[in-house]
């Protein structure tokens, strides 16, 4: 389980290892590392999902690891409150980013091992503090350089921690 | 002036990257040209210049594209049927503009040319059509990109799922521009050159007794099992059109 803090409050989510083994040793070492201190949600689309852990709160990419493979086929759903590995259009491209589902997104559900088929890797959900997830989504967002969807104030990741 | 078009790039298939902007790089050192003018099609497919982010292959276009600027070309992009979502923000990536849909004006070798990507031309395709008019609607656009950009690339893949089952029961005959269609533009914009692409069938030809028209060929990620490659754009100089191929790329 890890805890997140953020300036809007905190939520917890709870890491599915069996299903997304991969992911879940990706994201806890990023966890560990101390990486997501200081990231941002910074792509928020009320309705779709929140996404964040790249990007500081003044837009500067942090430098991550090696890109994983993508889990997706785990049969895990793309449902409300579910944790998702973000990615580019490689299909193994996932790295720190994740986003958290705001509503039931089938449309990014596994569907085959190909190029567009591929998905978006379920690794956990929150269990805790989905009303912090709720608050966030509804912030007010706007342009920022080639980015869309920024919140207008940063809703920052003050702290993420494995709890025991 | 090099003109090119139809290179329907995509992330699924780098080769094609490397190959078209090899080429490209290697012209603009080889001919010095002017400008660099994209008729159309340059990407498989764009939802909106946000993919941008996603996608490695538009970053190296717009890369290329912005070398070539900074060499003193200038850089031009006009849509196509299938990139008809390209916008400022992507142009503005690669240093250039995006040019109008149907360009007319004299080339350098003084001729009247009405320079276009092609798809409007093709008035035997009422289906497309259809399709074309919907897209082009300022309101279905702004309702299309309101939508998270996966959900645009999802409704895109479904889009050319389906246009891949039509193309395959389509008469030939259709798959072309309308000629009398043509001849009526050029006349109606005092032109007496045709410039287009999308129809992937590269030549040149006679329209009518008077008019002309080139057609840009399509490109194919070089392959060991093809002798004939694909690619190649036009090259607009004081002197006429020059072709200029791949096969010695």
């Amino acid at each position: 389980m890890i805890e997140f803090k953020t300036s809007m409050g905190s939520f917890t989510l709870t890491l599915n290892t069996e299903k997304a083994p991969k992911t879940c040793e990706n994201f806890t070492q990023y966890v560990q590392d101390g990486h997501f201190d200081g990231t941002i949600f910074h792509r928020v689309i009320d309705g779709f999902m929140i996404q964040g852990g790249g990007f500081d709160a003044n837009m500067n990419q942090k430098p991550c690891r090696d890109p994983i493979d993508n889990e997706a086929a785990n049969g895990l759903k793309n449902n409300r409150y579910t944790v998702a590995m973000a990615r580019t259009n490689d299909p193994h491209s996932a790295t720190a980013q994740f986003f958290i589902n705001v509503a039931d997104n089938d449309f990014l559900n596994f569907r085959a091992p190909m190029a567009d088929g591929w998905g978006y890797a379920v690794f956990g959900e929150v269990t805790a503090g989905q009303d912090v997830i709720d608050a966030i989504r509804v912030v007010k967002t706007g342009r920022h350089g080639f980015h869309q969807d920024v919140p207008v104030e940063p809703v920052v990741i003050e702290s993420a921690r494995v709890l025991a | 002036m090099l003109v090119l078009s139809d290179l329907h790039l995509a992330d699924e298939a780098p080769a094609l990257t490397d190959f078209a902007l090899g080429w490209l790089t290697q012209s603009v050192d080889r001919h010095v040209p002017s400008h660099i003018w994209v008729l159309g099609d340059l990407f498989d497919a764009w939802v909106g210049d946000d993919q941008i982010g996603l996608s490695a292959t538009a970053q190296r276009v717009a890369g290329a594209l912005e070398g070539a600027h900074q060499k003193g070309v200038s850089i031009g992009l006009m849509r196509g049927n299938r990139d008809f979502l390209l916008g400022a923000d992507f142009a503005q990536a690669c240093a250039g503009s995006l040019l109008v849909d149907e360009w007319v004006g004299l080339l350098p070798d003084g001729t009247p040319t009405l320079i276009c990507h092609g798809d409007g031309l093709c008035l035997d395709d009422t289906e497309y059509l259809a399709f074309r008019e919907q897209t082009r609607a300022p309101e279905w656009q702004q309702a299309f990109l309101g939508q998270p950009l996966e959900q645009r690339l999802a409704v895109a893949r479904q889009i050319r799922a389906q246009s891949e089952t039509a193309k395959a029961t389509k008469p030939s005959e259709i798959m072309d521009i309308r000629p009398s269609a043509a001849v009526d533009r050029l006349k109606a914009m005092g032109c007496t050159q045709l410039i287009h692409g999308h129809t992937h069938r590269p030549g040149h030809s006679a329209l009518g007794h008077d008019f002309q028209r080139w057609v840009l060929p399509d490109w194919e990620a070089p392959a060991p099992t093809k002798d004939h490659r694909r690619g190649g754009g036009l090259l607009l100089t004081q002197k006429g059109v020059q072709v200029l191929g791949v096969s010695d790329f």
